[in-house]
């Protein structure tokens, strides 16, 4: 903190202890009535979240002893096949080019697949692997060694089968557009540790956007403050943090001074406290142009760090996404985002097909969130913050034949039925597998896990009782959970 | 079995109250916050339900009525309540804490009255004060309430505070230097400020303003929204709104167009584009979608936008379960949704039916007229040909073989073929018939297309058929070639289908059959060039050939399908017969003035023809793939019926919407514009006038402001606007103490006049305003200003085509802003525009830090902070009236002298310090007046 920036701080409490501390309402939203309905309507007390207006990111403390602090949530985008990863069903193999059995295509609901299609036996080869034995294929040969931190979760389930509406619902809890993401919900609840780099950040690789864009790391209802950041490995590392040529910091800092007390002036004369919160703005927009750059430049790493993620500094890829993560994670960044594009291998193209593009997207990944979870290790940020891997469905064990016929390359369709998400780190069970898949890996047999209780299960991991961290919105107070019933699978907790 | 809590009760039940309990303000919110979550529209555990007297009084499960009027001692509800035995007390501890004893008390009293139930304060229709509401009484009804609280209105504004609130506030632009100093000459009267009010209400950018308003209600975009979110061309919508405000439109027209004006008796061009307010919902295009599945999502969102926008009631949760807080009932939300259910749209990718809107305004009256009298040939020809067809003996075709060009199969069963098998994409059938015995010739042949499940298909469709060839060929006996039969017509079973049904006749995909989804057992006719001799032995082969692949994933081919024959002469000649040839020749000499006229195509409601109604059913649970009971169209039962007369359709309902007797939409709107001029929304929650949301701060104003706007103003926007800003109330100066500050901090009590941070499209407008930029061009396709690199990946791969420097599409107003949905454009987000997926009554304003770096960074913003510069620099004068020209052109103030050595200083500071250059120096002030919190705000 220079020492300008120290007296401005200095005279902005004194403005604010003459304005009183106030908490607006439009911070819990929409008034008295509603947090009475926020309170009431589940029949339990609503976690009361309270920010500071000055303040709108403050770190607050978890309602529950919760063991995460941060997350790192890497979504392979267009669902990667657990069949050719992590579930193992050496049955499948046995039915290999056969006819699907009619039990397992009657009354569903398939994106692509017509009539009968033909099952299709594992790609890869899998071998088990850690002292817990997880069965994990060839595809990922650098994450096998991490076996005995992984939690997995065979069973995920979901409604959705197509991809935009099965991605707002891993990331908002509705297939619908316009409710908040689970990383708004977080920095809503919990704040966020470093005031000069947002609390809420997406990273993006693999060349394009999730489809449904922006709404996966949208604030729906709650305040705009607490929506997703999007930042860049190329270019500006956050949309306009640098200043327009021909400004120099110094510059900036003159401009930055006089505004300041202009804006006091006008507090001065029209008292409107608003005016002094924006100040503050001001001051942390400057204090994110001197550190998000820094944070954000990979190549300060040491060779041996860029080697272990294999990185490409410059450009964008999942590598250095990785490595951003844990600079992130490590700067205090209460949630991040990773998107991944290019998983969705039906076989309707080459890149779009278990031999040959998913094979690319498996070695893109597997160093380097082996090398992530190896380098969380080493600096004991691993005790404190959750790694979650997943998709937004699984693949189906039977081929895909669309439109009847025959495709050039191999590929499964998407399963809604069974997915395999895994977990790693803070408050996790570490080496233990959760949930089957039935023998032919299509639906979850025991222990399924609908997607509101894999978010109930974060929200405890976070600290929060998914029930009553809600906010009145429409009438209901509005959960990431949803309105049908969650509860915490509570045989992954450690 | 529970026991009596005799003595305490006895002894509660003595005492009495002074004034009768009001059931709205006191019992409601009581039952609502202990009760309903178990016992109301969700749950009615024991079934009991708590939201209606009928409800409530009558028995439960368990035989009992939790309520018995004027017996508190025989309800149940009130023994429960009381029960010290913690197994029957409720609600359940585990649920909530007892009752206060004073709360116990309430109830009680309330019972002992009778249990009047009263309706919800916004169900019931605002009564006229005959006597005095005749004129604007906004000032007193402020007044007496903030009498009762010991305070009173604040001092008026300044006229520079209030200039610039007046105009930003109804132009959404700043006034100019000139307007400033006009208005601080004249004569403080009402009648300078009213000459100003009325001049700002005749601008042409008071249309702009208020469209802005709408199109977060409407959930405007340029965008199709989920999976691929393509472009979509709807522009013209958004330029009727800008009209609709600048001719001050009543807002029940407003309504009854935007709701169903294509069924206005001859809709002009302008009432039938009105209608794509409904087709803004999101459509889904992502490869293996259904069709269907996003149509009924589509109509599900006009039912909640409906409610939302309209009646600013939440309508969504009656999907799945009866209002948990509302006497709104499970059914209610399906008998609504049916006034929709019945549109032609059906999320298909070309987004059919869409209107051709002129693009030159002068020729819409013309285009309008060849609409309506095309569709009165059309029908009048499909009339003729359905008579016809119903009048044809046919005669069922024999099919002897079929074969299949693909991997799907084809069989005969009976007199039907059937596809059997994957259904693929490129399917020809080759069916081979048997000559129609006892005819000896063919004129026309008829193909029946049948729904796999017919009984289901009427409420849920099965995927349909394209025929995109036809063709018939025969081989005489003695032969060994197939020589074609010249086909000459396709009639389709419907006046305007999505596709030309004659399209079957030549190359491409398209031609006849239900597309995408098929409800009912369709056909079309096919009538022969010329009647077709049947000689014995004759083999006749019909070709089908199927290509359309909806989606990537859906080949629409038939599955189910006869074929049928006629000798009747009547089909020969049917084209050429005078009634039908003079109307074909009439529509094709329509269809080339229609194509005179420049015009773009944009997505627009219209109602399928009543033999191909879809039937509606409730979902069970809201799964729209269960369904539950036949529903007929109708409004919800706690509300003033649809007018008898006529029948349920769409306009039915949008002339119930716009009726005074509907108690919440002129308070709706007359809410919603008070909250744009105030921040804050006489009953905050604009969004939800059900007994969960806010109770309104000023009944009585928001009650007469209601009847006032249905009949004095006679729906008149504008006037209710200039009857709210010329009040006292507004005219308020927003300075204020700091207690009175943390006293009122929303300004609920409206003891001073309103300030907030302008809209983000405000923002963006004021600075190209202040900075000289500005383009004052109204209408037009949507713009592209500068982008932030990196911002622009859409998943549809298409172009943002940047307006170069000095190009004025560049400086256009913000609502022409293309907006995509995934890529909301990244300004508007940062300062709380939403990205208009669903209707979107409020915005909740956000102070961040990145807006800070958007308004100091942005590339848009550094171009106006130097063309600011320079307009600065070129005011005649010395630095100081530079600087205060500067100043004024931001904030509408003059600065105080400390504010003009602060930037004096500022610029001095970079010439000698930074070392910059007079233009240099003069844009980083310009950049500091941008960001200028009193720049910001109205």
């Amino acid at each position: 903190m220079t020492d300008f920036s120290k007296a401005l701080a200095h005279h902005h409490r004194g403005l604010l202890e003459s304005t009183t501390r106030r908490h607006f309402l439009r911070d819990c939203s929409s008034g008295m009535g509603a947090l009475w309905l926020a309170s009431q309507a589940q029949g339990k007390e609503a976690t009361a979240i309270h920010h500071d207006s000055f303040d709108p990111l403050s770190t607050l403390a978890a309602p529950l002893k919760g063991k995460v602090k941060r997350v790192i949530y890497l979504h392979m985008i267009g669902a990667p096949s657990q069949l050719e990863l992590f579930d193992y069903k050496p049955e499948l193999n046995r039915f290999d080019g056969k006819s699907c059995p009619q039990e397992y295509i009657e009354g569903k609901r398939f994106a692509f697949i017509r009539g009968v299609p033909q099952m299709l036996g594992h790609q890869y080869p899998f071998a088990q692997h850690g002292q817990c034995g997880h069965w994990i294929s060839d595809r990922m040969p650098h994450l096998q060694r991490h076996a005995d931190d992984m939690c997995f979760i065979k069973t995920m389930t979901t409604e959705q089968f197509n991809h935009g509406p099965a991605q707002l619902m891993v990331h908002t809890g509705n297939a619908g557009l316009g409710k908040p993401s689970i990383g708004s919900w977080v920095t809503w609840g919990l704040g966020t540790e470093n005031q000069s780099l947002p609390g809420f950040i997406v990273l993006i690789s693999g060349g394009r956007l999730p489809r449904v864009g922006k709404s996966l790391w949208g604030s729906g209802f709650l305040p705009s403050v607490y929506q997703g950041v999007q930042c860049r490995s190329v270019g500006d590392p956050v949309l306009n943090i640098r200043n327009p040529e021909g400004v120099s910091q110094s510059m900036r800092r003159a401009a930055l001074d006089a505004l300041g007390n202009l804006n006091e002036m006008t507090h001065a004369s029209v008292g409107d406290p608003e005016t002094v919160t924006r100040i503050a703005q001001y001051e942390m927009a400057f204090r994110m142009q001197m550190s998000a750059p820094e944070v954000m430049d990979i190549s300060s790493e040491p060779t041996a760090v860029q080697e272990a993620y294999g990185t490409t500094p410059g450009k964008e890829s999942f590598a250095n996404n990785c490595l951003l993560a844990r600079r992130l994670a490590e700067s205090g960044v209460r949630y991040i985002q990773l998107f991944d594009w290019g998983w969705d291998t039906h076989g309707s193209s080459k890149s779009e097909s278990l031999n040959f593009g998913f094979k690319d997207k498996c070695r893109q990944t597997d160093q380097p969130i082996s090398a992530l979870l190896t380098d969380l290790k080493q600096r004991g940020l691993l005790e404190d913050t959750l790694v979650v891997w997943g998709g937004e469905f699984g693949r189906t064990p039977m081929q895909e034949n669309r439109g009847g016929g025959s495709m050039s390359f191999i590929g499964r369709d998407h399963n809604p039925n069974a997915s395999t998400l895994w977990m790693a780190g803070a408050g996790i069970k570490p080496g233990f597998s959760y949930g089957e898949t039935d023998a032919l890996g299509y639906e979850s047999a025991v222990n399924p896990v609908p997607l509101r209780n894999f978010h109930a299960t974060l929200m405890h991991l976070l600290g929060f009782d998914h029930e009553k961290l809600n906010f009145p919105f429409q009438g209901l107070a509005q959960k990431l959970t949803g309105v049908k019933h969650a509860k915490v699978v509570k045989d992954v907790l450690a | 079995m529970f026991r009596y809590p005799v003595l305490s009760y006895l002894f509660l039940a003595t005492i009495t109250m002074a004034a009768p309990v009001d059931f709205a303000e006191d019992v409601k919110p009581l039952l609502n916050k202990h009760c309903v979550g178990c016992h109301g529209g969700v749950k009615r555990a024991s079934g009991l339900s708590l939201l209606s007297f009928e409800q409530a009084t009558g028995k439960a499960k368990s035989g009992l009525a939790a309520i018995v009027p004027n017996q508190p001692m025989e309800s149940e509800m009130m023994l429960r309540i009381r029960s010290q035995d913690e197994d029957e007390r409720m609600p359940p501890a585990d649920h909530g804490p007892a009752l206060t004893e004073s709360e116990q008390k309430l109830l009680s009293q309330w019972i002992k009255e009778g249990a009047t139930w009263k309706k919800h304060w916004a169900f019931e229709a605002p009564q006229r004060d005959k006597a005095r509401d005749a004129e604007s009484r906004i000032d007193p009804l402020v007044q007496v309430s903030l009498a009762k609280e010991g305070m009173a209105l604040t001092s008026p504004a300044s006229p520079a505070e209030l200039l610039r609130r007046v105009t930003l506030d109804l132009t959404g632009l700043p006034p100019t230097p000139e307007e400033l100093a006009a208005f601080a000459k004249a004569p403080t009267s009402k009648d300078a400020y009213q000459t100003v009010v009325e001049r700002l209400l005749e601008s042409k950018h008071f249309g702009e303003r208020w469209a802005s308003l709408w199109m977060d209600v409407a959930r405007y975009a340029d965008s199709e929204g989920l999976g691929v979110d393509r472009s979509r061309t709807v522009w013209k919508y958004r330029d009727w709104l800008i009209d609709a405000f600048n001719n001050d439109k009543p807002y029940d027209d407003f309504i009854v167009e935007q709701l169903a004006g294509d069924l206005l008796p001859n809709p002009t061009m302008g009432q039938r584009l009105a209608t794509a307010f409904h087709r803004l919902t999101q459509s889904n295009n992502e490869g293996g979608t259904d069709d269907e599945e996003f149509r009924v999502l589509a109509v599900m969102d006009r039912v909640s936008t409906t409610w939302e926008a309209l009646q600013g009631v939440t309508f969504g949760c009656v999907q799945c379960h009866s209002h948990p807080y509302d006497d709104f009932q499970h059914e209610d939300y399906y008998s609504f949704m049916a006034f929709f259910n019945n549109t032609a749209d059906a999320d298909v990718g070309e987004e059919l039916p869409k209107l051709r809107v002129p693009l030159d305004k002068t020729h819409e009256t013309k285009a309008a007229e060849i609409i309506s009298e095309r569709g009165v040939l059309n029908e009048a020809i499909y009339k003729a040909s359905s008579d016809l067809i119903a009048k044809t003996p046919w005669q069922n075709a024999t099919f002897s073989s079929a074969k299949s060009s693909s991997g799907t199969g084809v069989e005969i069963v009976d007199d039907e073929f059937r596809a059997t098998g994957n259904m693929a994409k490129g399917t020809t059938f080759t069916l081979n018939l048997e000559a129609p015995p006892g005819l000896s010739e063919v004129s026309a042949f008829r193909i029946d297309l049948l729904p796999q499940d017919p009984d289901t298909a009427k409420h849920t469709p099965e995927w349909g058929s394209v025929l995109s060839r036809i063709k018939l060929d025969q081989r005489l006996p003695g032969s060994d070639a197939h020589s074609e039969i010249t086909l000459s017509e396709v009639i389709a079973d419907e006046p305007e289908p999505f596709y030309d049904p004659n399209e079957s006749l030549k190359k491409g995909s398209k031609g006849a059959g239900p597309y995408s989804k098929q409800f009912h057992e369709r056909h079309c006719i096919v009538i022969l060039k010329e009647p077709l001799k049947i000689v014995d032995n004759i083999a006749l082969r019909l070709h089908l050939t199927h290509d359309v692949f909806a989606l990537g994933a859906f080949p629409l081919v038939t599955k189910r399908g006869k074929v049928s024959f006629t000798d009747s002469s009547a089909w020969e000649g049917f084209l050429d017969s005078p009634g039908i040839a003079s109307k074909r020749n009439k529509l094709a000499s329509l269809r080339k003035a229609e194509k005179e006229i420049k015009a773009i195509s944009i997505p627009i409601l219209h109602e399928r023809p009543a033999h191909l109604r879809r039937d509606t059913h409730m979902f069970e649970r809201g799964n729209w793939l269960t369904k539950g009971k036949l529903v007929e169209p109708n409004v919800p039962g706690s509300f003033p019926p649809l007018a008898d007369d006529g029948p349920h359709d769409r306009l039915a309902l949008a002339k119930w919407v716009a009726s005074p007797e509907n108690p919440l939409t002129a308070r709706v709107m007359v809410n919603r514009l008070w909250e744009q001029l105030f921040g804050r929304g006489l009953v905050l929650t604009l969004e939800d006038f059900g007994s969960a949301g806010d109770k309104p701060t000023h009944p009585d104003l928001l009650d007469h402001l209601a009847i006032r706007f249905q009949r004095d103003h006679a729906w008149s926007v504008k006037s209710l606007l200039k009857e709210i800003v010329l009040s006292e109330t507004y005219q308020q100066t927003s300075r204020v103490k700091p207690e009175a500050y943390s006293n009122d901090p929303s300004n609920a009590k409206l003891a001073r006049g309103p300030r907030q941070r302008m809209t983000a499209e405000m923002v963006r407008d004021h600075a190209l305003a202040i900075s000289g930029l500005f383009s004052p061009q109204l209408h037009g396709p949507p713009v592209y200003p500068p982008l932030p690199k990196g911002v622009w990946t859409p998943f549809s791969g298409e172009k943002w085509k940047t307006a170069k420097p000095n190009e004025s599409e560049r400086y256009r107003r913000s609502l022409y802003v293309f907006m995509k949905r995934s890529i909301p454009f990244p300004m508007f987000a940062t300062f709380d525009a939403p990205s208009r997926e669903i209707c979107q009554q409020r915005r909740l304003p956000s102070n961040t830090p990145l807006q800070s770096l958007t308004l100091l960074n942005d590339e848009a913003f550094d171009e106006c902070a130097k063309a600011l510069g320079k307009r600065i620099d070129a005011k005649e004068g010395d630095l100081k009236a530079k600087l205060t020209h500067g100043y004024l052109l931001a904030t509408s103030h003059p600065p105080e002298a400390t504010a003009l050595n602060e930037l004096e200083r500022l610029y001095k500071r970079m010439r000698d310090t930074e070392k910059a250059s007079h233009d240099e120096a003069l844009n980083v002030v310009a950049s500091v007046l941008i960001n200028l919190d009193a720049a910001l705000t109205k």
